[in-house]
């Protein structure tokens, strides 16, 4: 197994059971204190949940009447989302359009599936490496957080760990319960 | 501009090469002698100012700009007369696409901003520079190269500060570790980078010392030694507490303080004239009767402040819900506010009732249009209140709000303001 794999999933798994514990707020903050603190880390905890998505063809959970129209602003999961959503430009709320990457390094929002009433952690990753889509604009930005809360913020260009920071696009991936 | 070989008679600018043209017409081919003699009395005239005719234009001339006044105002990266209301030049960045943040020269010959270059346009290899424009001409003078990790926000203010003394500039790096390259402006040389962790955007908090942000709501103090390299980092008090009410991004600097405001409408000092900030106390902006109102501060550049009157301007709305991101939606009120006594002075239209509201369609970084996103205080006597919304800029005298220009006709619809800095 890949040592720095294995330490990441050791790292998500923290992070969501540290969620699980603390309210959405300190969570967010303390969570963006551990993404900076360990930033000199080459792959990042939670970050790296979006890129193993990636590499893995990441499937969403099963979630119950995980329901509604991913290319409408108003859809569950993009709540915090500020951004051209990646439905509309080719790809789905999970993937990215054809030819992007998704973004290693991302900030994560919490957003209320109404289909089952559930908290879930929403992780907004960037699809880099083209110019920006220019379809769909949704800037819900519920619980949006300033520069300074780099994990809370989308007024980041999350692109900024690749290669070329070139912004397409926004994915919206269920990382799992956030109230479980 | 007219040449100084040209005369005007009537509307017509008149010199010899037309009248010589005129002459070739009316001479016929075969008479050469007598073409040649009304030639020479054709010329016997012209010498007399009996004839005058058209100029040339000299080839390749481009236009210096004057000394600057005090209303010039940049709109992002064009420069405008706000009085005459004369657009008066364009800075030459590679990408004009969002605002950057400009640092000025204690000379004010040089203006200093940050830029991103791929060898290959959008991909390649990535270059980041500090790069210097002359302010007479608004093109680029010189580029010093630093590590490409400057932070590439929808913010502006806070990714670019220069200390008080003038020489060192600091660039807010975000890969997402966060650090500061430093420049000396003097020497044109990028001198190192120096690690913030856990802190992030940069204002300049003295002589040779920078003032950021941390994610738990700490100012972080990073001060440098006379080369501009790190001499201690140190945290201070808690400036705000980020889970309750954090302060937004665009700092404004009144005398030896910051200001910021924060979400829930409170405006918080920072004195930076010791060695270390001092936090003062925090004092809210909206009054009760405000809030039962659902008054919010809102807008891109919420905050602007006149530095002889010590008058504050912000950027305020109705909105029944509190404000997610309160930089996407515009203020439609100007408030002006005396920072000794806290008093509101001024409530004024943020938008002309002329003017239409709306603007650019929905996408990254545009606003809702309906008043004013960006605000700006000129200095001196007879302050201008310059407003930008998404269809356009007023200028008023800040003092009274009496229009000057509803809407300038020769500047961009909106933009980030910034001052032309003498």
């Amino acid at each position: 197994m890949d040592p720095l794999n294995w330490f990441d999933r050791r790292f998500e798994t923290g992070a969501r059971h540290l969620a699980r514990l603390t309210s959405r707020r300190s969570f967010l903050t303390r969570l963006g204190t551990l993404l900076v603190g360990t930033a000199s880390i080459p792959l990042l905890p939670l970050s790296r949940a979006g890129a193993q998505a990636a590499d893995a063809g990441f499937k969403d959970p099963d979630i119950e009447g995980d329901e509604g129209d991913p290319t409408n602003c108003n859809y569950w999961r993009y709540c915090s989302i500020d951004g051209f959503m990646s439905p509309c430009c080719g790809g789905s709320a999970s993937s990215c359009p054809p030819g992007t990457e998704m973004s290693a390094v991302t900030w994560i929002g919490t957003c209320r599936n109404p289909a089952d009433g559930n908290d879930y952690l929403i992780s907004y990753n960037d699809c880099c490496g083209k110019s920006p889509c220019r379809q769909c604009f949704c800037n819900n930005n519920e619980d949006d957080m300033p520069a300074y809360v780099t994990a809370r913020s989308n007024n980041i260009n999350w692109c900024l760990a690749h290669s070329t920071t070139a912004y397409n696009s926004t994915v919206a991936l269920v990382l799992g319960r956030a109230d479980g | 501009m007219r040449d100084r070989r040209t005369w005007q008679v009537g509307s017509v600018y008149w010199n010899w090469t037309l009248c010589l043209r005129y002459t070739n017409i009316m001479t016929p081919q075969k008479h050469p002698i007598r073409a040649i003699a009304i030639l020479i009395g054709l010329a016997f005239a012209a010498a007399a100012n009996i004839c005058a005719s058209q100029d040339f234009d000299s080839f390749g001339r481009s236009e210096v700009l004057p000394d600057p006044e005090r209303d010039w105002v940049f709109v992002d990266y064009s420069l405008v007369d706000a009085t005459d209301d004369h657009f008066l030049g364009l800075i030459g960045v590679a990408q004009a696409g969002r605002p950057a943040a400009f640092r000025f020269s204690p000379d004010g010959l040089s203006l200093f901003l940050v830029e991103t270059f791929y060898t290959r346009g959008n991909r390649g290899e990535r270059t980041d520079t500090v790069t210097i424009f002359d302010t007479a001409t608004l093109g680029v003078a010189g580029e010093v190269v630093i590590p490409p990790k400057r932070a590439l926000l929808l913010v502006v203010e806070g990714t670019l500060a220069l200390t008080d003394n003038g020489r060192f500039l600091g660039v807010f790096n975000l890969t997402p570790a966060t650090s500061i390259s430093v420049v000396d402006i003097e020497s044109k040389s990028f001198v190192g980078e120096i690690s913030t962790p856990g802190c992030s955007l940069v204002f300049s908090a003295g002589d040779r010392s920078y003032m950021m942000i941390c994610a738990n709501g700490d100012l972080l103090t990073v001060t440098l030694d006379e080369d501009g390299r790190e001499v201690s980092k140190e945290r201070t008090e808690r400036f705000f507490d980020p889970e309750t009410d954090p302060v937004r991004e665009p700092g404004v600097r009144y005398g030896d303080e910051w200001l910021f405001v924060s979400f829930d409408g409170y405006l918080h000092t920072v004195d930076i004239s010791g060695e270390m900030p001092r936090v003062g106390e925090s004092w809210s902006l909206l009054t009760a009767s405000d809030r039962e109102q659902n008054w919010r501060i809102a807008g891109r550049q919420p905050l602007t402040v006149h530095q002889q009157s010590g008058r504050l301007y912000v950027l305020a709305r109705q909105n029944d819900e509190p404000l997610d991101d309160p930089a996407d939606v515009d203020g439609t009120e100007i408030w002006s506010f005396d920072l000794a006594s806290r008093e509101r002075l001024q409530r004024l239209e943020a938008r002309p009732e002329s003017a239409a509201s709306g603007g650019a369609a929905a996408t990254l970084g545009s606003t809702s249009g309906d008043g004013a996103s960006n605000i700006l205080v000129t200095q001196g006597d007879d302050p201008l209140l310059v407003s930008a919304g998404g269809t356009g800029i007023s200028v008023r005298h800040a003092l009274t709000g009496e229009y000057l220009h509803e809407r300038l006709q020769h500047a961009p619809s909106n933009g980030w303001l910034a001052l032309r800095m003498r």
